[in-house]
């Protein structure tokens, strides 16, 4: 396994490998998120990014997707922060 | 208010499932590699309401905004924002008692069969009245619930209309942020002598203008929004309110059935049997009284005509005295 490569089991079955971006957790609610992106580029030289919720438990790490739009807004906060901290 | 995140190590994971669809987010190459780069244990977040936050790089030069563009309003309402629940300790539905039809039936077939001038009839044809008494409160309060569910109804479809343009402001809220980036990248594509970053300051003036008028309609929208839905929350609690008067009415039915059918009418054909009895007894004693009379009456005959005159004849007395009070009488 390459550094920074996922391999996701879709819904489907169908098994997606990914280039892991980032992951990071929230202090205050412990939820952890990976980043992660199939280097999708569009004309204006835009990237496409995945983000998603992770839960590691008996059944393994699922990737569980965002619940809420609230939740949404404070990743996106959290990732205009940790896009521009260098 | 301030939020921490932390950056989690490269490689934590590199199987999984997806149980439910990632969101799907565009940034600039910049931003990309910026969070590719994130490697700091510890970041703290603000909302850019309370911090600039980067919007664009030109050239190398961070482009801040005084007051940044955000998106304050999410798509889905807040928990404040929906409606208030109807109190739990009322009930919310009519339940009938499944046999008090048959019961309330038989009651008032009962009613028509019994001698209305016997107690069981009366008692019967009192239950009838009052059964009728209490069928005509809960129709009359069910009519109220039809006509409260229509208001409520256009309550909700307004609200419904209301929620809709909500959404579209939200979207257009969220497309105005979104072309904040798309705009300033278009000044950097431009070949002119104009000052690219001057331009970007008035397409974000602009950007923040538009913003606040769309604030201000949302705002408006969700104070109407939340007027609808107090209004139709004191509907439904009036609604519940009125389902618990009914339920307590078809008890009173039930309590009343149950009295009258357990208690009432064993009461009322005791009653009856004994005044029958009594008639009886009453009818026996008077043909009792009357076959002494007529006995006497034969005795008195018999020695009137045996010795008329013979008035040491206690008969004859007898007779005197009958005749006496027959007369004076």
């Amino acid at each position: 396994m390459e550094k920074g490569k996922i391999m996701i089991t879709m819904p489907d079955g169908t098994v997606d490998e990914v280039e892991e971006v980032i992951s990071f957790q929230f202090k205050d609610t412990n939820k952890q998120y990976v980043v992660y992106t199939r280097n999708e580029v569009d004309e204006a030289g835009n990237v496409t990014i995945y983000v998603t919720e992770m839960v590691k438990d008996e059944k393994g790490t699922r990737f569980v997707g965002i619940s809420s739009e609230d939740e949404w807004n404070k990743i996106k906060d959290a990732l205009r922060a940790l896009a521009n901290q260098n | 208010m301030k939020e921490n995140i932390v950056v989690l190590p490269s490689n934590m994971t590199n199987m999984a499932t997806q149980s439910s669809e990632a969101r799907k987010i565009k940034v600039r190459d910049g931003n990309f590699k910026g969070l590719q780069k994130a490697s700091m244990d510890t970041v703290t977040v603000q909302k850019p309401l309370e911090q600039p936050t980067p919007v664009a790089e030109f050239e190398g030069i961070t482009l801040r905004q005084e007051k940044p563009v955000t998106t304050p309003y999410s798509f889905e309402r807040k928990p404040e924002d929906t409606p208030k629940q109807v109190s739990t300790d009322v009930v919310p539905d009519i339940k009938a008692p499944s046999n008090l039809g048959d019961v309330s039936l038989r009651l008032r077939k009962m009613a028509v069969t019994s001698n209305p001038d016997s107690y069981k009839g009366k008692l019967l044809l009192y239950t009838v009245s009052k059964l009728d008494d209490l069928d005509k409160q809960v129709s009359s309060l069910k009519e109220s619930i039809s006509s409260d569910n229509a208001v409520l109804e256009k309550l909700e479809a307004a609200k419904s209309i209301e929620d809709r343009d909500l959404r579209k402001l939200s979207g257009v809220t969220e497309a105005v942020t979104d072309s904040t980036y798309a705009g300033l990248e278009i000044h950097t594509d431009r070949s002119s002598d104009e000052d690219p970053m001057a331009l970007a300051n008035i397409e974000l003036s602009n950007i923040r203008d538009g913003l606040a008028n769309i604030k201000a309609i949302l705002e408006s929208v969700k104070a109407r929004i939340d007027k609808l839905n107090d209004k139709c929350n004191e509907i439904k609690l009036k609604i519940a309110k009125t389902e618990t008067a009914i339920n307590n009415l078809l008890q009173s039915k039930v309590d009343l059935c149950n009295k009258v059918l357990t208690d009432k009418l064993p009461a009322a054909e005791e009653a009856d049997r004994l005044t029958a009895a009594r008639k009886q007894q009453e009818n026996n004693f008077r043909k009792a009284d009357g076959e002494y009379a007529a006995n006497i009456e034969m005795l008195i005959g018999k020695f009137e005509f045996a010795d008329s005159k013979d008035e040491t004849n206690p008969f004859n007395q007898l007779r005197e005295e009958q005749t006496g009070s027959g007369r004076a009488a």
